[in-house]
């Protein structure tokens, strides 16, 4: 009996501090923040310098072999963080403000939201997380999260968006990945030449792929010319565009709308779907299916009723068109 | 050789969930394959199956009271939190071999054609500790809320519950300060950050009190008040 009331007083008691503290304290950031510590020993030395900046004034930023933070602020002007005051050099002109951030070092530049800098990074690890106008990196590794504007150069380097939506991306020898961990949205435009891409959960990809190894999920919309390479599309939910030329593509059709032309090309289709329509127009291509209906030089494949037109034209190389729902 | 022992009784005794879990997903596979089950949905037998976990977690426990085979355990000469440990034991190995099991048969949807299959990344070690703690904390936790109920006579459910809480919150208030005393250890880098870590002192934290909790469980185990 004792026992038994005396875990009820204990339990009772610690009830009311357990509310006290969360309206006090935060346990639950005291938790995470021991879970992942952030290095901060570095930046507890660091030199902070406040540059006057107004709205509309151009900023050149450019990185080289550093590691460059850039960071919105809601103050109206530019506050730059390193570890040292010569680890920046700040050059005032006519155009704008040329910020150099010198070899060997870490910096974090915190800018007012109307500020669109122009950044060209080589050799540099770039983390960015405002709004840009331009980025320009060679050898390097660029991180963007919540980018919204700004046309993206990159080469020879590796490049991450996270819920970014740059106007353009133009990549070059690189590996680009992206992701959008919110509610997609936005679109995408890529030129990318001998790139890899991953790209996930984005509401539309457009542009070009030249002998790029693409690859393609939860996308809502595609239209790309792809040239060379390879390409897969997969679980795609609405409109499909492609253009292929030699390229050896894999796609998944479901019941989404699809418009697909190939030259030359080795293309695998599976459909998703034994409802779905899928109208195809070759001349000179080698064919395997496993699809009823699907067969001859030249054929036409419809099966459902409520399918969306789904079209696809092959001019030479091979098409393998199969349901996995019948046996080969 | 008794641990081993009470581990195969487990099996016996709970087995028959497990299987039932494999014949549903081997189920949902066939009506797939069928096209009666739409294939976006491979990974729902999974979330069931967490669910069911979750629920498993303490039912053996409970299973063992109803029988009465609580008695028959607690007169072998075995510390409770062995027989725990076998319980959790089993959950886990159990749980893994149904994870491989699913794992095997939508690996074309987990993976695709084609893809590459990265079993360790970078970061492996990190994942495995998670994967492998968090699941053992949350055991252990639910374990030490339905010992505790048995304090009372009425309301066990809500006494269970109740108990789990207060317990979270103490743990989250406990671990940062254990984590402190590992803080000399190196920690692990996470990947595509600048400069974060997860501290190992923190999972280090997190498996002293587990194990700590676990004691506590056994000597709950051991000392069950008669009500």
């Amino acid at each position: 009996m004792i026992k038994r009331f005396g875990l009820i007083a204990v339990m009772l008691v610690l009830t009311a501090v357990m509310i006290l503290d969360f309206k006090i304290n935060e346990p639950f950031l005291r938790f995470f923040e021991s879970m992942v510590e952030v290095d901060l020993s570095a930046r507890s030395e660091m030199q902070t310098q406040t540059i006057e900046i107004e709205e509309g004034e151009r900023l050149f930023i450019e990185v080289d072999e550093s590691r460059l933070n850039l960071e919105p602020t809601k103050k109206k002007s530019l506050t730059v963080t390193a570890q040292s005051e010569d680890a920046v050099s700040v050059v005032r002109s006519e155009d704008g403000i040329v910020l150099k951030v010198l070899e060997g070092s870490v910096a974090t530049v915190s800018l007012p939201e109307a500020i669109l800098p122009q950044v060209t990074a080589y050799g540099a690890s770039v983390y960015v997380s405002v709004n840009v106008a331009e980025i320009d990196a060679r050898s390097s590794y660029l991180s963007l999260t919540d980018v919204k504007t700004g046309k993206i150069k990159a080469a020879d380097s590796y490049v991450q968006l996270t819920n970014s939506t740059p106007e353009i991306i133009e990549t070059t020898r690189c590996q680009l990945e992206i992701a959008q961990a919110e509610a997609k949205k936005d679109q995408i435009i890529l030129d990318a030449t001998e790139t890899v891409v991953n790209v996930s959960s984005v509401a539309l990809v457009k542009g070009n792929a030249q002998n790029s190894t693409v690859s393609l999920e939860y996308v809502d919309e595609v239209d790309l010319t792809v040239k060379g390479g390879t390409l897969r599309v997969r679980r795609t939910e609405n409109n499909l565009g492609l253009h292929l030329e030699g390229t050896n593509a894999y796609l998944e059709l479901g019941d989404h709308f699809s418009r697909i032309t190939a030259e030359e090309s080795e293309v695998t289709i599976k459909m998703l779907r034994t409802d779905a329509e899928l109208l195809v127009e070759t001349t000179g291509t080698e064919i395997s299916t496993n699809v009823v209906g699907a067969e001859g030089p030249n054929f036409s494949y419809v099966r459902g009723k409520d399918a969306k037109e789904q079209t696809l034209k092959t001019q030479g190389g091979i098409l393998r068109l199969y349901s996995p729902f019948v046996s080969m | 050789m008794i641990s081993w022992k009470l581990y195969l009784h487990e099996w016996r005794e709970n087995g028959f969930y497990w299987l039932l879990m494999i014949v549903g997903t081997i189920a949902v596979k066939v009506l797939m394959n069928f096209g009666l089950f739409p294939e976006e949905l491979f990974s729902f037998p999974l979330i069931l199956s967490i669910f069911a976990y979750g629920i498993l977690c303490t039912s053996p426990l409970a299973k063992e009271r109803k029988n009465n085979t609580i008695y028959i355990k607690k007169s072998l000469p075995v510390p409770g939190y062995v027989h725990l440990l076998v319980k959790i034991g089993w959950l886990m190995s159990s749980y893994v071999l149904y994870l491989v099991f699913w794992c095997a048969l939508y690996f074309r949807f987990i993976v695709g054609e084609g893809d590459t299959v990265f079993l360790f990344s970078d970061t492996g070690i990190l994942e495995a500790a998670f994967f492998l703690l968090a699941p053992f904390f949350g055991i252990v936790l639910m374990q030490f809320s339905y010992l505790i109920a048995n304090y009372v006579a009425k309301f066990r459910s809500a006494f269970s519950f109740w108990a789990f809480v207060l317990t979270f919150y103490l743990v989250i208030r406990i671990v940062p300060l254990v984590a402190k005393v590992f803080e000399f250890l190196p920690d692990f880098a996470i990947a595509g950050t600048s400069g974060s870590y997860v501290s190992s002192g923190f999972i280090l934290a997190v498996l002293a009190v587990s194990v700590a909790l676990l004691f506590i469980n056994g000597k709950l185990w051991d000392n069950e008040p008669a009500i």
